[in-house]
């Protein structure tokens, strides 16, 4: 039993993780909280929904693709207009953009629920050892495991990867020594765009459905997360992220039954609990501390 | 090299730079000087591409700068040392320095650049892979100067490169600029420090309260009591 807690809490604790770093990859840089990020998680969806009948590379391709492009236009169409103004008026923006997404998607796909059976090959069970768990749950860590590998192989030799960490510390210092705003930007928001996508993929195949509202709990969670590690820190809210993943997962598995329908309710006491004692989150980063 | 033209520039309601003029030609080793507040990195940052003037005219290298961003700038050879340094704390002493090069076109003679910090500013080598954020303030400002120089400057803007130094560390700080001139740098030179800016300056601005006051070399603003009165009595 335990084991089986340990798996399941570290792939939701995962897709936590993959959720907080594309809404903490944008705040990074622009001080935006993008709320609009669980509408690209909603986008990637119907993609999903759009595609279904071809093979599992092309959907994963064309979902990948589709939600980075939508991710870059968000911020081009959206963001550059309001970019440099106080956090607020983001904020509004972000919301403004998340509610014409999801109305968007009412209008051509039906406000209802729709099911998709792309991924059902991932939910058969497999046995690891002594643990029993689905593939699905694999392909979360594996697939979490490569995309934190590969962002901070990114971060730290890429040249373009430098540039985001500097931007993100000190906006007008990297523009000073010829970082292009635009650029880096544009960079986060696609990066942000490939979480997304990786996070409707997964949603999906676990769900099995598609409506307009499933971006609510991500952009939820993901900000929780990022709030739990501190805001503007990255690994701050990777840990978040498996912070609330665990949590959830351990009242899941241990509450009493006539308890578990408060489960959402006493992970969000538990954030309150938290954040009362850290009110800078685990990881503050220093750039937020100055402001305050 | 750089010629500016009735700029002013403001916050909100407060207008911090009132119509300013002001030559830096080639080579030249020009001083802005005045007490706090003075207007002196609001012109600066100005300069650069971060804030936009009021009105005004600035001609860089021959050509006049409409709305350009500070990246775009600094492509084209007008580089600004910030107030305070702002090195990028999180990042390696390496990585401050490869950000730099990254922004110049041409990879020729990149290599040399290096060696030409390194022997300005032999510490760094030494702190390469460390995090810039541990370094004293002093090798701070040396990093912060190396970033600049790598990102080839035709025009130099230091803003207050002394500030918050031990005298000791101060003196070096000069003693770079003098350096860098003698190299053939085009360098505008923003100070509080106003005995030791003339010391080493072609000429000078004296700033106050958003206007220049004066102009001179040395011995010609050292012979008349503007340079003190600008500092409402501050031992020049
Ligand atoms: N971000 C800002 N918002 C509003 N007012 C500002 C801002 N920055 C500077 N000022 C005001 O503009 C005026 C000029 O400031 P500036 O920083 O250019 O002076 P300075 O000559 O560089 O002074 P110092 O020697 O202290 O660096 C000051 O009165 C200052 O209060
Ligand atoms: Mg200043």
């Amino acid at each position: 039993m335990g084991f089986e807690v340990a798996v399941n809490a570290l792939s939701l604790g995962s897709l936590y993780a993959l959720i907080a770093l594309g809404i903490a990859l944008v705040f990074g840089i622009m001080e935006l909280i993008n709320f609009a990020y669980g509408d690209l998680v909603m986008v990637g969806g119907y993609v999903i929904l759009l595609t279904h009948g071809e093979g599992w590379l092309f959907v994963v391709g064309a979902t990948v693709v589709a939600v980075i492009v939508c991710a870059v236009l968000m911020e081009r169409i959206a963001f550059r207009p309001v970019r440099g103004a106080d956090p607020a008026t983001l904020l509004v923006t972000s919301f403004a953009v998340s509610y014409l997404l999801e109305n968007l998607a009412r209008i051509i796909f039906g406000a209802r629920p729709k099911t998709v059976d792309a991924f059902s090959m991932l939910a058969n069970p497999v046995d690891v050892g002594p643990i029993s768990t689905t593939t699905l749950d694999l392909v979360t860590l594996a697939v979490t495991a490569a995309f934190l590998c590969g962002l901070a192989l990114f971060l730290t030799r890429s040249t373009a990867g430098i540039a985001m960490r500097g931007a993100a510390e000190d906006f007008r210092t990297a523009r000073l020594i010829g970082v292009r705003a635009n650029r880096v930007i544009a960079m986060a928001f696609a990066i942000s765009g490939l979480a997304a996508a990786i996070v409707a993929m997964l949603l999906l195949a676990q769900s099995g459905t598609i409506s307009p509202t499933i971006g609510l709990v991500p952009a939820l969670v993901g900000f929780v997360a990022t709030v739990i590690g501190g805001l503007g820190r990255l690994y701050g809210a990777v840990i978040g992220g498996y912070v609330l993943g665990l949590v959830t997962i351990l009242l899941q598995s241990y509450l009493p039954l006539s308890v578990l329908p408060y489960r959402d309710a006493l992970v969000f006491g538990f954030v309150i609990v938290l954040l009362l004692l850290r009110p800078q989150g685990l990881f503050p980063s220093r750039a937020l501390q100055e402001r305050v | 090299m750089l010629a500016v033209e009735d700029l002013a520039v403001s916050y909100g309601k407060v207008t911090a730079v009132k119509g300013i003029s002001l030559r830096v030609g080639e080579g030249e080793l020009v001083g802005l000087i005045g007490a706090n507040g003075a207007g002196k990195s609001t012109t600066l940052l100005t300069l650069s591409g971060v804030l936009r003037p009021d009105r005004g005219n600035i001609v860089f290298d021959g050509k006049k700068l409409g709305r350009r961003t500070p990246e775009s700038l600094v492509r084209d050879g007008l580089v600004l040392v910030p107030e305070g340094r702002h090195v990028f704390g999180r990042l390696t002493v390496e990585e401050n320095l490869r950000l730099a090069a990254a922004a110049v076109r041409s990879s020729a003679g990149k290599a040399e650049d290096l060696e030409r910090v390194f022997e300005l500013f032999p510490i760094l080598r030494e702190r390469l892979r460390g995090y810039a954020g541990r370094l004293s303030g002093g090798e701070q400002q040396q990093l912060a100067l190396a970033r600049a120089l790598l990102l080839r400057p035709k025009l130099l803007l230091l803003d207050e490169p002394s500030l918050g130094l031990a005298p000791l560390l101060v003196d070096r700080v000069f003693d770079t600029v003098d350096t860098l001139r003698a190299d053939g740098a085009t360098i505008l030179l923003v100070e509080q420090n106003a005995s030791q800016t003339l010391a080493i300056a072609d000429r000078c601005y004296v700033m106050q309260a958003g206007a220049i006051q004066a102009e001179g070399t040395a011995s010609e603003l050292q012979s008349s009591d503007v340079v003190s009165s600008a500092y409402l009595g501050t031992v020049v």
